[in-house]
């Protein structure tokens, strides 16, 4: 029986266990990833592919299955005598996941391969995943990237037209959208360019694109704007576009009031920030949800 | 970003670094050696691609005390600590 002398006891033992459970979620992310890292360490490549599919085989559902698919495909075409067994690979994973951004990644995982040993097995590949039903956003940006970059901006145009399509939200398509405006510039079809970046406007990039081809039109407050919008998102590039020349040239009178125009840029998005539930590198969890009422600063990066 | 923490009591945020790639073992090092003692959240459910769309890194994010993003940055570059205090105080 539960009474008023031993209630607080059991409501001490309901939250001892609640934190029991909570500490072996907690702990979970953390563990699969140590354990993904020790797989990935393995010296001997036989052996390392073994425990990455154990790996695979004890975490099916999580998004870390992804960097284990990438780094059983690099162990074995890091032999050129194992690419068969690569492409097999490949071909059994596409059979059974689903999740249309890890399939992505791997597919993208495949075209740097074959462009480092058939460049023309590479465009094959690409131009075949624009018949396909991928649908990864990222897959046909970094495609359209890594075309653009290679000199091949038709086919890169191409790519990032393909993610458009199948971009599914606003920032998704403006992002894509200023891709394929700066792809059209760059092959000389500025008109295009600048219908579509002026459509892609909420992303900063396109600012960049915009204000040196309304520049070149002699539509310099256009300009300026498109250049204030790129900087207040990308600060470091504001010596690049000589935005303070340029805007002294515009607005002589006023050379004074860039910073303010740039801040009221830079504070002016407004998207809910949806939290989620992260542990950190120490093994101690955070809910962004927790910090409501508090201003966050957090940065996204790469150390490794 | 550690000078940015010195600021975090005068200023009145909590500043959190996103972990994009799965090398634990190597951040942790990094971590250790550039002796960082900001919280550094595991991407395990690639939040910061499909939630964030980070496409550049670093890419930082300052959101306001209701939860909504304010402004989102590209990169870093000299005088970026001052540029995030002026977006905080604002705010």
């Amino acid at each position: 029986m539960i009474n008023k002398k031993n209630a607080g006891a059991v409501v001490l033992i309901m939250i001892l266990v609640f934190m029991g459970c909570m500490g072996g979620k907690e702990k979970s992310d953390l563990y699969i990833m140590e354990e993904l890292e020790a797989a990935s360490s393995i010296e001997g490549t036989a052996k390392r592919i073994e425990r990455l599919k154990i790996f695979l085989n004890n975490h099916p559902e999580h998004m870390c299955r992804e960097f284990a698919y990438n780094k059983i495909f690099d162990t074995l075409t890091e032999d050129s005598g194992q690419s068969g067994k690569a492409m097999a690979f490949f071909d059994e994973v596409m059979g059974t996941e689903e999740d249309p951004v890890i399939r992505g990644t791997f597919c993208y995982k495949k075209f740097t391969y074959l462009w480092s040993v058939d460049s023309t097995e590479a465009i094959d590949f690409a131009a075949s995943l624009l018949e396909s039903d991928e649908k990864g956003f990222r897959l046909f940006v970094y495609l359209g990237f890594d075309l653009g970059y290679r000199g091949r901006n038709e086919l890169a145009g191409e790519m990032f037209r393909k993610a458009i399509d199948v971009g599914n939200s606003s920032f998704e398509n403006s992002f894509a959208g200023m891709l394929y405006g700066e792809s059209l510039s760059k092959q000389g079809k500025e008109d295009l360019a600048l219908g579509l970046l002026k459509k892609s406007a909420d992303n900063v990039f396109a600012g960049k694109q915009l204000g040196k081809i309304l520049w070149e039109k002699g539509e310099r407050r256009g300009a300026i704007e498109a250049y204030i919008n790129f900087v207040a998102g990308v600060p470091g590039e504001r010596g690049e576009v000589k935005l303070d020349s340029l805007y002294a040239i515009v607005y002589p009178d006023n050379a004074g009031e860039l910073d303010e125009k740039i801040l009221e840029s830079r504070i002016g998005h407004k998207t809910l920030l949806h939290g989620s539930r992260f542990v950190d590198t120490e093994g101690k969890y955070y809910n962004l949800s927790d910090y409501k009422g508090k201003k966050l600063v957090i940065s996204a990066w790469s150390p490794t | 970003m550690e000078k940015l923490k010195n600021m975090e009591d005068e200023l009145g945020f909590k500043l959190f670094l996103i972990n994009m790639k799965g090398y634990l073992n190597k951040t942790r090092a990094i971590l250790k050696e550039k002796n960082v003692t900001i919280p550094v959240l595991l991407d395990c459910k690639s939040y910061s691609r499909c939630v964030l769309h980070v496409n550049y890194t670093p890419t930082t994010f300052i959101i306001d005390k209701d939860g909504i993003i304010r402004s989102r940055l590209v990169g870093n570059c000299e005088g970026f600590k001052e540029i995030v205090e002026e977006v905080i105080e604002r705010i």
